[in-house]
């Protein structure tokens, strides 16, 4: 551990700065103490983390290329713009990173039994087939409208053996990311011998740090990568925030990189860390979408649904205090449209999620210069919005 | 005898004789009767403010000993879909917290010697501003707090118990089926007024007690504490509570059984009375 290295994790309660901690029931609080002492345990074993690396290599098919994107560059004309490739992953976007290595955790602490959250349903994959390959149960919950709006990923799911249970709010009339984690939170306080599988670095402490660490898998091979095409670190990283897990992964092997510029990407309507109070739900304290008195969420909306939440996770929250990264937000149609020039320019299919990445990328390549290098994280692929993305065209798609 | 003074020191009771005296006082009277308390719960705001405090004066004019009134959140992480209903409802109507204080000012003004205990999460409070809570708080007559996502390792925990500590309210601490030996030892140490032992693995109103699990709780806190024990979750019925209160609990808390009653019953004019006869079946059995 380097002093004063923005990569050290939260201190001992879980804090990043003022954020984060484990704000859970007592129910909940011997189950994150045991956690996070499997996790610091597991991280010290070399077996363990061969295991992780051989699985990440061998299953999910990592290193994934680091792609210069020429043809949107010459297109955008500015900034020569790199492609971190996660959506080449086994199951289609990052989420596997870490669903695999909690997995492996669940199964070396002995667990028989695995929940999880999800919002477009990337992650439910994720921790679906790693279940089915490590021989758990899995039970996923999600809500109402994304089960709506991602029926593949829900098939999918239930191909690899998982249950999927929909989840709505308290008054049934609308059912999103947010409901599935205040869901599956109770879920496990019913069943706190399940292992809890969160899908991004949101949550009580260790969560964050957990998704964190498996995640930052993306930006060390970025960081090698870049070094081997272009001899020096790239200018800016910027990636999509939902929760905040793609972005954080691409991100942490660089935070103490201070000439590397950093951007995180939220859809406009649900701008957590633009737009958002400090307050405390779901188990941690960070920048949210609220009501004036405290007492709920405000609604939110996007194209996309794994990052329609009306937070982030701690870390960002820390991270924007400190201004280290620059968190911002673009439209659904922008993000709609960069979608629309990815699959023209490059032939790539991406999701919707990391096209707000790519929406905002746009815009910044074009004032950063053509000697400058931008990476944009492409965290999944597009497969499971080619739905939408038709009802959205209609007959344009002739 | 010094050993004898550090163990109160350290279980606090010594020097916190003046936390909520009234609740100290119900859980006296009854001991000498043998009794034990029965503690109702009602969401502040359901259905609306008016008759959510026609309900409670009505609950305390029914014998019951202390009221946790529910401050409405709507990611409620430890209630199930009756109570989460009954929050989100409430919220839509425009309960906030000062609606509650005036609430529990017109209870303390009907009923001085009903336990008052405010139950939530801790974001209300956080947003609210802590010390302008306690002060208000104290206004109001209430007693103690019951704070559901405020484990003691947040930085929040000491400011809330400091802050209530000043103007003499009790910060409720829970203990549930997952709490090791350990943890029941240091959250005694740090309690006040009376415990509250969670009967299950579970949320609000979904599971029912199972007697012998929850009794063999409420005789491992025991074993670190002299604080009033009471027993809550799962208790959906009078004989429930009644079998509950054979063990060495001192108090009985019916919370989420009431607001399904009051969710049944919303149209009926005399909504008050009727909850009000209902919980009498409660209080009837703990004689
Ligand atoms: C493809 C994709 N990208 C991004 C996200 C957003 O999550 P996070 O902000 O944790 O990276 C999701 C979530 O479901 C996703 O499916």
């Amino acid at each position: 551990m380097t002093k004063n290295s923005l990569k050290n994790g939260p201190d001992e309660f879980g804090y990043y700065g003022e954020f984060g901690s484990r704000y859970a029931p007592e129910i909940l609080m011997p189950n994150l103490i045991e956690l996070e002492e499997a996790f610091n345990d597991a991280i010290n074993d070399k077996k363990f983390l061969d295991e992780f690396n051989y699985y990440l290599k061998e299953w999910i098919g990592r290193p994934n290329p680091l792609y210069y994107a020429e043809q949107l560059t010459k297109k955008v004309g500015g900034a020569k713009i790199y492609f971190k490739s996660d959506h080449l992953n086994h199951l289609g976007a990052h989420k596997g990173n870490n669903a695999l290595f909690q997995i492996l955790l669940a199964k070396r602490m002995g667990k028989k039994k695995v929940l999880c959250e999800t919002g477009a349903g990337a992650h439910l994959i994720a921790t679906a087939a790693a279940c089915a390959f490590k021989d758990l149960p899995c039970i996923g919950y999600m809500g109402r409208d994304d089960i709506f709006l991602q029926s593949t990923n829900v098939l999918k799911a239930k191909l690899f053996g998982a249950k999927v249970i929909e989840c709505v709010d308290g008054t049934g009339e609308k059912g999103v990311l947010k409901d599935a984690c205040t869901s599956v939170l109770k879920a496990w306080s019913s069943d706190p011998d399940a292992f809890y599988c969160c899908g991004s670095a949101i949550g009580p402490h260790p969560f964050p740090r957990i998704v964190q660490y498996a995640q930052s898998v993306i930006g060390k091979e970025i960081k090698e990568q870049i070094l081997e095409k272009e001899g020096r670190l790239p200018d800016a990283i910027c990636a999509c925030i939902g929760g905040g897990s793609n972005l954080i992964g691409a991100i942490h092997e660089f935070l103490d990189d201070k000439e590397v510029k950093l951007y995180g990407v939220e859809p406009e309507h649900s701008a957590a860390l633009t737009n958002g109070t400090v307050g405390i739900m779901q188990g941690f304290k960070s920048f949210m979408l609220q009501s004036e008195t405290g007492d709920s969420t405000l609604a939110t909306q996007s194209l996309a649904s794994g990052i329609n939440f009306y937070s982030a996770g701690p870390e960002h929250a820390y991270l924007k205090k400190i201004k280290r990264v620059n968190y911002t937000h673009v439209s659904d149609k922008e993000a709609f449209d960069a979608f629309q020039l990815v699959c023209k320019t490059e032939g790539i299919l991406i999701a919707f999620e990391p096209a707000f990445a790519v929406g905002y990328g746009i815009k910044l390549a074009k004032e950063m210069g053509k000697d400058k290098l931008l990476v944009l994280n492409i965290c999944g692929r597009g497969d499971k919005d080619i739905d939408t993305a038709e009802r959205i065209l209609g007959d344009k798609l002739e | 005898m010094a050993e004898v003074i550090r163990t109160l020191i350290l279980r606090r009771e010594f020097w916190e004789i003046n936390l909520s005296d009234r609740i100290k006082k119900i859980f006296k009277n009854l001991k000498e009767k043998n009794n034990k308390a029965l503690i109702s719960f009602s969401v502040a705001g359901f259905p609306d403010d008016q008759t959510s405090l026609e309900i409670c004066k009505v609950l305390s004019d029914s014998g019951v000993h202390i009221h946790e009134l529910n401050m409405p959140h709507a990611e409620a992480q430890a209630d199930g879909p009756i109570i989460q209903l009954a929050n989100i409802k409430s919220i839509k109507k425009g309960i906030n917290l000062d609606k509650i204080f005036m609430i529990a000012e017109k209870l303390r003004l009907h009923n001085p010697n009903l336990g008052i205990c405010l139950m939530g999460y801790l974001n209300n409070i956080f947003i609210y501003g802590i010390e302008k809570f306690a002060e208000k708080a104290n206004k109001a007559g209430v007693d103690a707090l019951i704070c559901v996502d405020l484990p003691a390792d947040v930085k929040e925990e000491k400011q809330i118990r400091d802050a209530l500590k000043k103007v003499g309210i009790s910060l409720i601490k829970l203990i549930t089926p997952t709490t090791n030996e350990n943890r029941i030892k240091e959250i005694t140490m740090d309690a006040e007024s009376f415990i509250y032992s969670v009967n299950l693995k579970g949320i609000t109103g979904v599971k029912t007690v199972q007697v012998n699990e929850a009794n063999q709780q409420i005789d491992r806190i025991k074993k670190y504490t002299n604080l009033p024990i009471v027993s809550g979750f799962g208790i959906k019925n009078p004989q429930d509570a009644k079998e509950i209160a054979k063990s060495n609990c001192d108090g009985v808390v019916v919370g989420s059984q009431i607001v399904k009653y009051i969710q049944e019953n919303i149209d009926d004019k005399n909504l008050p009375q009727k909850v009000g006869s209902y919980v009498k079946t409660f209080v009837e059995v703990l004689k």
